[in-house]
């Protein structure tokens, strides 16, 4: 029982030591530096070091961190959390990430704050490049050249210009109607 | 009332009686009661199925027994049987027309009716098919080139088109029969009136439509096989097992032939029977059908020992599983009836001389529908049900609605069958008159020209008519 008051006790204090005594309402501003490579190869995984400090330079230590890059799927552009990592004593964190597309990435790192600190965010970049051996999903071989070539489009165009000559023939026919004369074979019944 | 015979046709009795006959059934009160207690019952299927669908919709696909595991259940089974009996036209009208055979005549009509309706009904199952049917619209909206969705939507939709195209174009003279023939009411006149495009049989008018059905004839083949060659790329462009196969092409354009050929002699025997039409399709019809029958099943059959035999040999793990379900399995009871209903009875029936009489080759060609329409149902469950993770075998177990949806789905093809019959000629007039003509060397004892003999036979040359059309200013 004793050992668990004394838990609780220092429980309290370090609470108080991590968020200061700063008044509700008035976070201390954090400021994040990131350290990262920025060029990387597709699949590979990058590691982003990320630095929290409030305004006097100290370390902010225990601040959760989240990369988010924007992520597309069918169509639509979300951002999606893709790392998370927690400050040590000395406010460094590396998060881990391994970009799936291919091209220029712009991603955030964010701390949305807690124990008195202010949110903030910092922004990172990376050219990702194709690697030179590669298994691409989607669009290879047939499919991409389908697609290029109207293969599809070009027969199903003709065969639709077929139909409006056909129907032209029609009008035709009805034209020659206009015109009776008289036939050698079955006549008007 | 009475059809006037041209002046010298062969046979003046044979020819009124042709013209009384196809106009029979578009005559008002032709029907009776039976009949419209038939289009009663049809419509009463219809409603129901369409009340099924509504139910369905407004609770969702839950209600179905289709799920997350087994996706395409009795809809698709059905699409893709509509959409294989609707070659049915394209072979009896178009290849036979293009390689002159003249015994087709008197069924072009049905088999042309055959195509548009069942691929009415096809594409409809596909709607049925889907939980948010208004999605439908997001195909044209955003299309995708490299889905094989896409490519089934341009592909039946251009066949709907050429196919009423088809069947339009051989109704022109006999319209103007019916036409002329003050047959039916004011609406109905005013409709043959305007259909018939003033058609008068002049050689002008001949000469035209001789070139757009030889155009049509040649075009609707390709567009055909490429429907179905689409609908089975739909399962062949998968990695899945039992559809991961590069001769589902052909084999399914060849099993859609087959059970295409069965609807027309089931159809046939239906129509020749109720509307007296012995005189014109006769036994030689059903036989030469039947022998066209045999040939395509016996194709049939051996891409379907192809398709197996090269899987069962292989026995990778997830082919063994679903191949081991369809022989010995859970869906084996499926798969024997049609390897027996579908392939094994119909060809005992046709091969042999004893029962090649038109009785056993209706009797053939129902079971090889019912037979290859469980066929399209062992082709698209069981490799749906097989996971493709460690996990169990998925189930589908069709409910009420898949069941009334159904069964309104073939109720709609008689019905609209029925109903098109009530308002055009069921035998193409025009062109079993030419036949005969062509038979008893008519042309020749009248003078006909060479030149207008050639432009009015519909299928002379349709290569070079197609190309002297884009030639051709128009007049």
């Amino acid at each position: 029982m004793r050992r668990l008051l004394a838990t609780a006790a220092l429980g309290t204090i370090a609470s108080l030591a991590i968020g200061g005594f700063t008044p509700a309402g008035a976070k201390t501003r954090t400021t994040i530096t990131v350290r990262s490579d920025s060029v990387t190869v597709n699949g590979a995984p990058v590691d982003v070091s990320v630095k929290v400090i409030d305004p006097e330079g100290r370390p902010v230590s225990g601040a959760l961190l989240r990369l988010i890059v924007p992520a597309e799927f069918m169509g639509e552009t979300r951002d999606e959390i893709v790392g998370e990592a927690t400050t040590n004593d000395a406010g460094e964190a590396v998060l881990r990430f391994a970009p799936a597309q291919i091209g220029r990435i712009e991603g955030t790192v964010a701390f949305w704050g807690a124990h008195g600190y202010a949110p903030s965010s910092a922004t990172v970049a990376f050219d990702v490049k194709r690697p030179a051996t590669a298994y691409e999903a989607l669009p290879v071989g047939l499919q991409a050249w389908w697609a290029r070539s109207y293969m599809i489009l070009v027969p199903v165009v003709s065969v639709w210009i077929t139909y409006v000559l056909v129907l032209w023939l029609t009008v035709r026919i009805r034209r020659a109607g206009d015109h009776r004369t008289s036939s050698k074979k079955v006549v008007t019944r | 009332m009475s059809a006037q015979i041209a002046a010298g046709a062969p046979d003046g009795n044979r020819m009124e009686h042709l013209l009384e006959r196809s106009k029979a059934p578009v005559q008002p009160g032709a029907w009776g009661i039976r009949g419209r207690l038939l289009v009663a019952s049809l419509a009463a299927v219809v409603i129901w199925g369409i009340l099924a669908w509504v139910w369905q919709l407004k609770h969702g696909l839950a209600v179905t027994g289709l799920n997350d595991r087994v996706s395409w259940g009795f809809y698709l089974t059905n699409f893709v049987f509509f959409i294989g009996i609707s070659h049915a036209g394209t072979l009896v009208s178009a290849i036979l027309r293009l390689s002159h055979a003249e015994w087709r005549r008197p069924i072009t009509r049905l088999a042309e009716m055959i195509t548009v309706v069942a691929l009415i009904v096809g594409a409809s199952m596909v709607i049925a098919d889907m939980g948010r049917p208004d999605r439908l619209q997001y195909v044209f909206m955003h299309p995708h080139l490299r889905s094989p969705i896409l490519w089934d939507v341009l592909s039946i939709s251009t066949y709907i088109a050429g196919s009423l195209l088809y069947l339009y174009l051989p109704l022109v003279p006999d319209l103007a029969i019916l036409r002329d023939g003050h047959v039916g009411g004011r609406i109905r006149q005013r409709l043959y009136s305007v259909l018939a495009l003033r058609w008068h049989g002049g050689p002008e008018q001949r000469r035209l439509i001789g070139r757009a059905i030889g155009i049509m004839a040649v075009v609707i083949v390709p567009v055909a096989i490429s429907v179905h060659t689409v609908v089975s790329w739909i399962f062949g462009m998968t990695l899945r097992s039992g559809w991961n196969s590069t001769i589902f092409g052909p084999y399914f354009v060849v099993g859609a032939i087959f059970s295409g050929i069965a609807a027309i002699i089931v159809v046939m025997a239906i129509f020749r029977r109720v509307y007296h039409l012995e005189e014109f399709i006769t036994e030689k019809h059903f036989r030469y059908l039947a022998s066209l029958l045999l040939v395509l099943g016996l194709l049939y059959a051996y891409f379907t020992l192809s398709e197996y035999a090269t899987v069962g040999y292989k026995m990778q793990v997830g082919d063994a599983s679903l191949l081991s379900e369809l022989l010995t399995g859970r869906y084996a009871p499926y798969f024997w009836t049609f390897t027996l209903l579908g392939m094994v009875v119909p060809f005992v029936l046709l091969a042999l001389p004893r029962t090649r009489t038109i009785r056993w080759i209706v009797t053939a060609a129902v079971l090889v529908n019912i037979g290859m329409w469980l066929k399209r149902f062992v082709i698209v469950i069981p490799s749906m049900a097989l996971p493709l993770l460690p996990y169990e075998w998925g189930t589908y177990r069709p409910t009420w609605v898949e069941w009334s949806v159904t069964a309104a789905g073939f109720a709609a093809f008689a019905l609209i069958f029925v109903v098109f019959t009530r308002i055009f000629p069921v035998i193409s007039v025009w062109e079993v008159e030419e036949g005969w003509e062509a038979e008893e060397g008519w042309e020749a004892e009248e003078g006909w020209e060479a030149e207008d003999a050639e432009s009015f036979a519909p299928v002379e040359a349709p290569l070079a008519a197609g190309a002297t059309i884009l030639a051709e200013e128009p007049s």
